[in-house]
């Protein structure tokens, strides 16, 4: 290997040795750590929040640049607006099924490989973050830490759209496109089924 | 990159790997300087506000060095203040605001003229200078505090700034720049949230302000806040403001 090389790869692996060492699990379930877990968990152990996520990312994917990372960024900005209405006590009708319909939709555009303009694309997926971030703002107060609450919630938020993105970019290959539209059939399904109070 | 600097870049990982041993520090009347330098991590408007400019000195590299001392220059002002009378009730909020602006400039991939470079860095380095200002006691303690607050930061800014340029300048890939643009995005995101939370307690912020705690904790109950309110505590509890 060459000596610059492995100037390089030398450190990083040591680093990466020293963060996997055991860390101490002393202090658990409360304060930031609690505030954290508690809010990393919000999104991913709600299957409404997941699949909508993860459709972001597909669709993000399926239409390619800029979309890929414009919705990734769009999404969050406006969900933590929501969240910021559901903590300042503005009244938002119809949350859950706002929830509900954004798998149902955004699955369907996926699955039927709609591809529209940027902005209508953004419109869209902000219309629904408005509602995800509602439901993520309203239980906020009751975390263990409201800032440590919110940075679980966001990046989970945003790893799950990595997650869709690293899903979609199966469709550079034509059984990929399949997989990814057979998944966001499956997604709006699931949101058919939330709709309808099946699941 | 010189592969001393190379080395410095990964000594961070080195250092919390060695957790345990690290609990209780045997360097006595130490205490303060490690409880200013540590409460740069554990306030989070402090936190969220230095790495949203780290990520902008990392970014611009034309204006970082000057941005740096015009931070410098503020958190110095800022300390003085304080200790000159400057009372400002609630520095948090425009740490939390400086941090949702830093946070939409990442992920809008606008770049920064200098001119407001320096003003935010400036201004950020100011907030964080007063709410870092130590209590009233002893001097010596004092200034161990203040000079542990402003050392850490610039060390947290130093590892943000530098390890991103790194990474950036030795990975050619497009995709890093759009990964910073959406940490960007979450760095907004997430401070819009506390800037929002910190506006619609207000009552509860001042109750525990002016001490009366049993009036914060039924204020925070009615609230369904009683866990706000214990961070809070926590926060005051700390040697900084």
């Amino acid at each position: 290997m060459h000596l610059s090389r492995l100037m390089f790869a030398l450190p990083v692996a040591l680093a990466i040795c020293a963060v996997a060492i055991d860390p101490a699990w002393a202090h658990t379930g409360e304060g930031l750590t609690g505030g954290f877990l508690s809010g990393f968990e919000h999104p991913i152990t709600g299957w409404d929040h997941v699949v909508a996520m993860v459709a972001v990312g597909l669709w993000g994917a399926f239409l390619g640049r800029p979309a890929i990372w414009i919705l990734p960024i769009v999404f969050p900005l406006v969900m933590a607006l929501g969240a910021t209405m559901g903590l300042a006590g503005i009244p938002l009708p119809q949350v859950e099924t706002g929830i509900a319909l954004s798998a149902v939709v955004l699955g369907l555009v996926v699955a039927l490989a709609f591809r529209a303009p940027i902005w209508v694309a953004a419109v869209l997926a902000g219309v629904f973050a408005v509602f995800h971030g509602y439901a993520h703002g309203t239980e906020l107060p009751e975390s263990a830490d409201p800032f440590a609450f919110a940075a679980g919630f966001v990046i989970a938020t945003g790893l799950l759209h990595v997650a869709g993105i690293a899903f979609g970019l199966l469709t550079k290959w034509p059984a990929g496109s399949v997989a990814v539209r057979t998944g966001g059939a499956a997604i709006a399904l699931a949101g058919v089924a939330f709709l309808t109070g099946i699941v | 990159l010189n592969p001393i600097i190379r080395w410095l870049l990964f000594a961070p990982f080195w250092l919390f790997s060695a957790s345990a041993a690290w609990a209780h520090s045997s360097a006595t009347g130490m205490a303060a300087f490690y409880e200013g330098a540590l409460s740069v991590y554990t306030v989070p408007c402090t936190l969220i506000a230095l790495v949203g400019f780290g990520l902008i000195l990392a970014l611009q590299k034309l204006t970082a060095e000057r941005a740096w001392q015009a931070f410098a220059a503020g958190g110095l002002v800022g300390l003085g203040a304080v200790q000159l009378g400057l009372d400002i009730a609630d520095p948090e909020l425009p740490l939390m605001a400086l941090g949702l602006l830093a946070g939409l400039f990442i992920a809008s991939g606008v770049a920064l003229p200098l001119t407001s470079a320096l003003a935010g860095g400036a201004v950020l380095g100011f907030f964080f200078g007063v709410i870092s200002a130590p209590h009233p006691g002893p001097v010596a303690a004092m200034v161990l505090t203040a000079l542990g607050a402003l050392i850490s930061a610039n060390v947290l800014l130093f590892y943000v700034a530098a390890v991103i340029s790194f990474v950036i300048g030795k990975f050619q890939y497009a995709w890093l720049k759009i990964g910073l643009r959406v940490a960007g995005s979450w760095i907004a995101a997430i401070s819009l949230i506390v800037l929002a939370l910190d506006l619609s307690t207000p009552a509860i912020d001042e109750a525990i302000e002016s001490d009366t705690g049993s009036i914060a904790e039924d204020a925070a109950a009615s609230a369904g806040q009683a866990r706000w309110l214990r961070s809070n505590d926590r926060r005051l509890a700390s040697p900084t403001r």
